[in-house]
């Protein structure tokens, strides 16, 4: 790591000392010792003070900070490019689900946000879009939507097949976890490190949750299908695990309650192949090979054989189903 | 954390900007040591960060999100200009014009500072070809003063990382110095 690599100089001196003091920023020991040291070695001394030297020159060579003309005329450019950004309109309400109150958002390019809304919550929370939006409340747009969810929540429709507003997502690396989210299947869950391997980055498992924890759009987007490790249901916290866990009942995925709290059975499930699509019993000896991006859990041989999966040869899922 | 952080909810995005401009522009100007560049960064700096606001956690650090919008976007303007310096190198075969405004900037300052135009010329050349953390990070320690902790909260990076990214440029600043004085010496 490069924070840690130490530059020896021939005399056993450490370079970094004498950037340090040159650069006045050693603290009063270290910068005895160096003074100590260059008084007796000679190429450390004039190495200390060709740092010196470096340093004044870049003093001399350092622009100064503008002047306040300069910033003033950006800042103008910039207001009238800002009155150009009018604030989006986004139509909003709240649909008393089974669930409990859902709010439902949408700008002219499509869904921008679904919410959990816990009761005390349920006048106040618009404020914060108000800096952003113009905010327009029901109207058919958004009925339309609340009945997708409707059919969605009592198993008549699998995909809501909505068009997503991504303006509340917060970074590019959210946006690339939620994507690698959608694709995740209905009625089968993948783990939080199998999404980290999907995106390339396997070690990210932690930034992971954090991404499908701020999910602008949960539900169409299916943050829900993704479990961590051990099968518990993290990422949804507080009171929201309980609606985490009626989703994916909804879905045909069991849930269980643990000494840890709410867990997937997942040592309980078939593992699907996502790439090849096939599907083995969870102790197949094949298993070990695979990716952990293309890992998917599926709770049934009929879910899986309706999804298009094939039987794995090996364990035969076929002749030998999951008790 | 201070008020001004805590207040977050309350501030309007006009009221971001005037708060931070001149932390951004400054830096943008030090990086670009060209205003007009700087002033272009400086807009699509907010630009950005005015897309992004209403989807920024209510207690998020707006002086860290600023600059590391205005540090990305400095690595991205690195790259177009070394792009756009290769393209005018091949097509003109050698003849470098990406670097003119700069070294003319520092003919400036020759008489008054008494650093030779040739050191000058070594250094910001040099400085031109660091690693973008390394230069990033020699820019705001040497020419904005800031310190390491500020440095690294930037880059997002670790304070020790951002003190090694210093060191590092300086290193390679000095065997630069080293190395032009030894070919004018005809060594």
């Amino acid at each position: 790591m490069q924070n840690t690599r130490i530059h020896q100089l021939p005399c056993g001196f450490n370079e970094n000392d004498l950037i340090a003091e040159a650069l006045e920023e050693s603290v009063s020991n270290l910068s005895q010792q160096v003074r100590a040291h260059v008084a007796t070695c000679r190429s450390c001394a004039a190495l200390l003070e060709q740092y010196r030297h470096l340093h004044s020159h870049l003093h001399s060579l350092s622009v100064p900070a503008g002047d306040a003309q300069e910033l003033h005329a950006a800042r103008r450019a910039l207001d009238a490019r800002l009155v150009g950004q009018t604030r989006p309109r986004l139509v909003i309400d709240v649909w008393h689900s089974p669930v409990g109150d859902i709010r439902i958002g949408k700008t002219d390019k499509g869904v921008v946000l679904v919410e959990f809304v816990k009761p005390a919550e349920r006048d106040t929370a618009t404020e914060r879009w108000q800096k952003a939006f113009t905010l327009e409340s029901g109207g058919p747009e958004v009925t339309d939507l609340i009945h997708n969810l409707e059919d969605y929540l009592s198993g008549k429709r699998r995909d809501l097949g909505w068009i997503v507003d991504d303006a509340l997502m917060r970074s590019d690396f959210q946006r690339e976890v939620l994507r690698a989210t959608a694709e995740v299947p209905y009625g089968t869950v993948v783990t939080y490190q199998g999404i980290a391997a999907v995106i390339g980055q396997p070690k990210a498992v932690r930034a992971v949750a954090q991404a499908l924890r701020y999910n602008p759009v949960p539900i169409h987007i299916p943050c829900h299908r993704v479990i961590g490790s051990d099968g518990s249901l993290t990422g949804y916290a507080g009171n929201l695990v309980e609606i985490k866990k009626q989703i994916l009942t909804v879905e045909g995925i069991p849930v269980v309650e643990t000494a840890k709290g709410l867990a997937i059975p997942k040592e309980r499930m078939y593992v699907g192949w996502r790439h090849d699509r096939w599907f083995c019993r969870p102790t197949c000896s094949t298993l070990k090979d695979q990716p952990a991006g293309d890992r998917a859990f599926i709770p049934s041989r009929a879910r899986a054989e309706e999804m298009g999966y094939q039987p794995c040869d090996e364990c035969k899922p076929h002749v030998y189903p999951l008790a | 954390m201070s008020a001004v952080q805590r207040q977050d909810e309350r501030l309007t995005f006009t009221e971001v900007i005037t708060l931070y401009q001149k932390r951004v522009y400054g830096y943008l100007l030090r990086f670009t040591r060209n205003s007009h560049d700087a002033q272009d960064l400086f807009q699509e700096t907010f630009l950005r960060a005015h897309r992004a606001y209403v989807a920024l956690p209510a207690d998020a650090d707006l002086r860290a999100w600023l600059m590391r919008i205005a540090v990305n976007l400095t690595k991205n303007y690195v790259r177009d200009r070394q792009r756009r310096a290769k393209v005018l190198v091949d097509e003109e075969k050698g003849h470098n014009l990406d670097g003119t405004l700069d070294l003319e900037d520092a003919g400036r300052d020759t008489e008054s500072t008494m650093i030779s135009r040739e050191t000058a010329r070594t250094l910001l050349a040099t400085i031109e070809t660091l690693p973008f953390h390394q230069r990033a990070a020699l820019v705001q320690r040497q020419f904005e003063g800031l310190d390491y902790l500020t440095i690294a909260t930037n880059l997002g990076c670790s304070q020790e990382s951002a003190r090694a990214h210093v060191y590092q440029a300086l290193r390679k600043l000095r065997l630069a110095l080293e190395h032009a004085d030894s070919e004018a010496k005809g060594v």
